[in-house]
């Protein structure tokens, strides 16, 4: 019990430490898009496993495929490194039986994608966030 | 059948070329992986996975590029050109087919499709995917990778299981083997770090084998052509194969289970068997550590070869001995001990020692030998995908 204590305070110490020192990250929609998404939908519509809006309308989820925000992303959310995201897709995209996401290389480029589009879902540092888009959850 | 057949392979053309006529006005998606094995087996008076004491680079080397086009909105292609080390690099269109999206859950494909017997048939090529250099060959002996035809794919939540079903209609036709009225049906269930797998296929299978024919000739001339109908895999005999696999990937500690059973409705010369491996593996970091027995064990139809063997005629009695050596009655055992290094995202290096042997599976045909082979494979490779 003690021991599993320990453990439990050693965790947390860890992930608030890492969250002060890392950047916070932003899940960004469209500002018209009215969705409540909790963690576990976030993490469903970025492996794939959910491709609708509750109000039905298709999901255009956009990534960052490597970098500080997208490891923290994927850790907290995704909960798998980039090696095994990147084996989850080859095992989705080379069979056809899967999409990932569509692949930016910025914060500035996925505000931008984001803004333009009802349909998009993405992430950004929170610092990049602007007016044009609508945080629906951080990390 | 042929007609169809070959309508198909048409169809399978037809696509390909759709897809390099899409390029012109749609974005081509492309994307590879790439393999690149090394290996050597102990052994000098036999080979093993096509391994043998030399080391060698070309038995599991592989090359692929996938191509996609969305054509509309609900319509894509896709074409896998693949070149493998075992066909001297030649390169060869792997996959073909044409996606209608009936709606997101809902997906019906058209052309050349991956023939789905194992949980790891549909990325088999795609080394970066799993964790060994290759899934334990033991159980994966069945080698028909791909069918023309079609399949429809239905993606569903089920009690908070992500189900997908899977029905497969096509056949094949290879070199020395031809497949025909292939159908199927594999079920899928995922919830967090538990996947189950069910999968079913049947096809009516010929196999030309120009060894085979003056044996079945001789066994139909001495009268007994009851017996060579039965056995002659030269006449077409439907297949049976059953599978359901297991895989967990909890906390960083990998298992995988995978039973595969093939059966057929007359008597046959190989392939009526069973087979299973259990993996157990575990996460450090970038480093997967993995052990894996594999076992196959064939069920042979001795007791339908009813050719005597005593009190006739001494040609009639070596041709029911020809029968019975020529029904395969084997028994397989792998031990994998391997590793695998992830270096980046999309690179992976991975060393494996593979324990194999092979003996007989009982009963043994009047007069058998019991002769054991076996030995140690080495393999190191490069996993890549981009």
């Amino acid at each position: 019990m003690r021991n599993k204590l320990i453990k439990a305070i050693g965790f947390f110490t860890v992930v608030f430490t890492s969250s002060n020192v890392l950047a916070e990250v932003a899940v960004i929609v469209h500002p018209s898009n009215t969705s409540q998404l909790n963690t576990e939908s976030i993490k469903r519509i970025f492996l794939g496993k959910d491709v609708l809006f509750p109000d039905g309308s298709k999901i255009a989820p956009m990534a960052m495929e490597s970098g500080p925000i997208a490891d923290e992303f994927n850790q907290k959310v995704l909960e798998r490194n980039s090696s095994q995201l990147k084996a989850y897709w080859s095992k989705l995209v080379f069979t056809g039986k899967g999409v990932p996401p569509e692949y930016v290389t910025s914060d500035a480029d996925m505000v931008k994608a984001v803004a333009g589009a009802a349909n998009k879902i993405g992430f950004v540092n929170s610092a990049s966030v602007d007016d044009s888009v609508k945080v629906i959850a951080t990390f | 059948m042929n007609t169809f057949k070959k309508s198909l392979s048409k169809a399978t053309c037809l696509i390909a070329a759709l897809g390099f006529v899409a390029s012109a006005s749609a974005e081509v998606k492309l994307s590879g992986f790439a393999s690149f094995v090394g290996g050597k087996f102990s052994e000098d008076s036999y080979s093993y996975l096509e391994y043998d004491n030399d080391f060698s680079f070309s038995p599991d080397t592989v090359l692929g590029i996938q191509l996609g086009a969305d054509l509309a909105d609900d319509i894509k292609v896709t074409a896998q050109l693949i070149s493998k080390g075992l066909n001297d690099y030649d390169v060869e269109v792997e996959l073909a087919y044409l996606t209608y999206s009936v709606n997101p859950f809902w997906d019906v494909r058209v052309g050349r499709l991956r023939t789905p017997l194992f949980y790891y048939s549909d990325f088999l090529d795609v080394g970066y995917a799993y964790p060994w250099i290759r899934p334990p060959s033991v159980t994966y002996r069945v080698d028909a990778a791909s069918f023309d035809g079609m399949d429809m794919l239905y993606r569903t939540r089920l009690g908070g299981w992500d189900s997908t079903f899977q029905l497969v209609y096509g056949a094949d036709e290879e070199e020395n083997v031809e497949s025909n009225g292939l159908y199927g049906l594999t079920m899928t269930f995922n919830r967090d770090w538990l996947t189950f797998r069910l999968g079913y296929i049947s096809s009516e299978v010929t196999v030309f084998s120009e060894e085979l024919v003056p044996i079945f000739d001789g066994i139909r001339a001495a009268g007994f052509g009851d017996v060579a109908d039965d056995f002659d895999p030269g006449q077409p005999r439907r297949s049976r194969y059953l599978a359901a696999a297991m895989i967990v990937d909890y906390n960083d500690w990998l298992v995988n289970m995978e039973y595969t059973q093939v059966g057929w409705d007359k008597s046959s010369i190989f392939l009526h068997d069973s087979a299973w491996f259990a993996m157990v593996g575990r996460r450090f970091g970038d480093y997967t550590v993995h052990l894996t027995y594999s076992t196959q064990e064939d069920d042979p139809d001795f007791e339908d070869n009813t050719i005597p063997l005593s009190g006739v005629p001494a040609g009639i009695a070596t041709l029911g001995n020809v029968l019975n050596a020529i029904i395969s009655n084997e028994q397989q055992d792998s031990l994998t001990l391997g590793v695998r290094y992830d270096v980046a995202g999309g690179v992976a290096l991975k060393a494996e020692v593979t324990r194999y042997s092979l003996d007989i599976a009982e009963p043994l045909f009047p007069g058998q030998q019991s002769n054991v082979d076996d030995g140690t494979l080495f393999n190191i490779g490069l996993d890549i995908v981009f």
